[in-house]
């Protein structure tokens, strides 16, 4: 039978009556608090019973203390003297209990409660609320941002989806949370001006809903990486995030065991935090690169189009390309197959390039069609005598490719600047398709249903 | 905000006051006033430490002896002052009762 309890504390951090009833409830079924963290509750195991809780505020106190000072101990003196005993603290959280039947509070005076709170949640916790909104709200405005660049990129890639509803869950938890205190805050207040107490409400429903959407994107999010090298990549730099901010709390407890006067431990805390979070956000990208460069070159069965599929010739030699990124809304696969080598070693210069963009939820294909459709509206190129030539998608036949609607990249107005356009732009129900196959010479009716079958309707 | 809260003592600031007439510790306080008021009043030790802190920064006490964590306080002449305005105005409101009901419904 354990001994020992832990229990992560989702009590706003000014929500002291949730927080008594919530001890008053463990104890009467046999947990006391012992212990207060920054994140977790530890209680040890009592025979039940029925104790009065009280959570005050001690606004001097502050998280690096190594002990409480003189003038604290003081107000536990004040408050064994009326038979409230320290439970656990919490940087300015006090938690006493009282074995007495109808103790007298230790708070008797509302406006001072009320003073007392404020100070302290300017400490712990309207500042980090208030970071921890900026920060949601910078993360919130970068995704928008992206989005309208490139609504295909940003909608395939779960990681900057996963970080875009993180981004979300932490704007919607600071706002409730900032929002909920103010509002209580100025309610106890004319409270206190007629001598009354407001006991504050809990929101931890808000709080568990948040983060069972949060451990749902997460699974979602491995899920749809599953045998994707960058998903290993990710958990590495959850892991990581994880890491520093256990580093970050286990230097700042040991400072405080080892007597580190609060001013010296918060300095070299915020040092450490700095220097760990740079060297973890160095880390990850390298571990990205290399984890992008260690993979293997594809083989020409890892693409579901080849050269081989088109042409008769040998393209063994060829150097391929094939990398893809999704998320379950959209998946973007592109695929590279060139000739790199000495000079006469291929005679036969022939390249292929092609991107699939596949449209998982139904919604976004509109989207994806627009955004296709016009991604190169600004393109072209300068010709003989500073001739601007445009291109543009013109509409060709899509039946030869298996296709709903088939464009060629043209130029504008008919002119030509001699460069080769076999480059086509084909919508089939799930997906779109961008090719460019570079040879001299249309490509013939063979071939068009050979990148239909392949790539329009085959796996990928 | 203190000075604008002292314009009026609450019961429990007009006790602890009216214990620091004679030089007392929190501890003592906490046991006075229920005493002195047959159990009417209490302060609560988080109300008392407070206030006792915002008694000293006004001036209104000060401390006398410092007993490892124990420290007693004494009235200063300002805290008497407020102390005997305080009074002057709960006599002000019992003359006025008295007015409006006479003696008879006074008692």
């Amino acid at each position: 039978m354990r001994e020992i309890k832990r229990q992560m504390t989702l009590y706003s951090f000014y929500d002291h009556t949730g927080l008594e009833r919530h001890f008053e409830r463990m104890a009467a079924q046999g947990w006391l608090l012992c212990k207060g963290g920054q994140y977790t509750w530890h209680y040890r195991r009592i025979e039940p019973k029925q104790l009065t809780f009280c959570v005050c505020y001690y606004p001097r106190a502050t998280i690096f203390d190594p002990l409480p000072s003189v003038s604290q101990e003081e107000f536990y003196d004040f408050c064994a003297h009326t038979g409230w005993t320290l439970a656990a603290s919490s940087a300015q959280l006090q938690v006493f209990y009282n074995e007495r039947e109808d103790p007298t509070p230790i708070e008797t005076d509302p406006a001072l409660e009320v003073e007392a709170i404020h100070r302290s949640a300017k400490k712990s916790f309207l500042l980090p609320n208030g970071l921890l909104l900026a920060v949601g709200l910078l993360n919130l405005g970068q995704f928008l941002w992206r989005l309208r660049d490139d609504p295909i990129q940003t909608l395939s890639n779960a990681g900057t989806l996963l970080a875009a509803v993180a981004g979300v869950i932490l704007l919607a938890l600071c706002s409730v949370e900032l929002c909920a205190y103010f509002l209580w805050h100025r309610r106890a207040r004319k409270a206190a001006e007629r001598g009354e107490f407001l006991p504050t409400r809990s929101h931890r429903w808000f709080q568990r809903i948040m983060l069972v959407i949060l451990a749902a994107a997460t699974v979602w999010f491995f899920i749809s990486m599953a045998g994707d090298g960058l998903g290993g990549v990710m958990l590495v730099s959850m892991a990581g995030g994880v890491l520093v901010v256990a580093a970050v709390i286990g230097v700042r407890e040991g400072l405080k065991r080892c007597y580190f006067s609060a001013e010296d431990n918060r300095v070299i805390t915020i040092i450490a935090c700095v220097v760990l979070s740079l060297a973890v956000s160095a880390g990850i990208p390298w571990l990205v690169v290399r984890g992008l460069d260690s993979r293997p070159q594809p083989k020409a069965e890892d693409l579901p189009l080849t050269l081989a599929d088109l042409r008769e010739g040998d393209f063994g030699g060829y150097t391929r390309k094939w990398q893809g990124a999704q998320s379950p809304l959209l998946g973007r696969y592109n695929a590279h197959e060139w000739p790199l080598g000495p000079a006469g070693q291929f005679p036969e210069k022939v390249y292929l390039d092609y991107e699939v963009t596949l449209v998982k939820l139904p919604a976004l294909y509109g989207l994806c069609r627009e955004t296709l459709l016009h991604e190169r509206d600004d393109w072209g190129s300068e010709g003989p005598e500073d001739v601007w030539y445009g291109y543009a998608y013109v509409p060709t036949d899509p039946a030869p490719w298996g296709a709903e609607e088939a464009y060629q990249w043209l130029p504008e107005d008919g002119l030509d600047n001699g460069a080769d356009n076999n480059q086509y732009l084909l919508f089939y129900p799930d997906r779109v398709v961008t090719i460019s196959l570079q040879w001299d010479g249309p490509p013939t009716r063979s071939q068009m249903a050979a990148v239909g079958e392949k790539l329009g309707r085959g796996p990928l | 905000m203190p000075r604008e809260k002292f314009s009026t003592l609450t019961e429990q600031m007009f006790y602890v006051l009216l214990c620091l007439r004679e030089e007392c510790c929190g501890m003592d306080i906490l046991d006075k006033v229920p005493s002195m008021t047959g159990g009417r009043v209490s302060v609560g030790s988080g109300t008392l430490y407070n206030l006792l802190e915002q008694f000293r920064a006004e001036g209104m006490i000060r401390e006398t002896r410092t007993e490892g964590r124990k420290r007693s306080y004494l009235l200063t002449d300002a805290g008497r002052a407020r102390l005997e305005r305080e009074y002057q105005r709960i006599q002000a409101q019992a003359e006025d009762y008295r007015r409006a009901f006479g003696e008879e419904g006074a008692t």
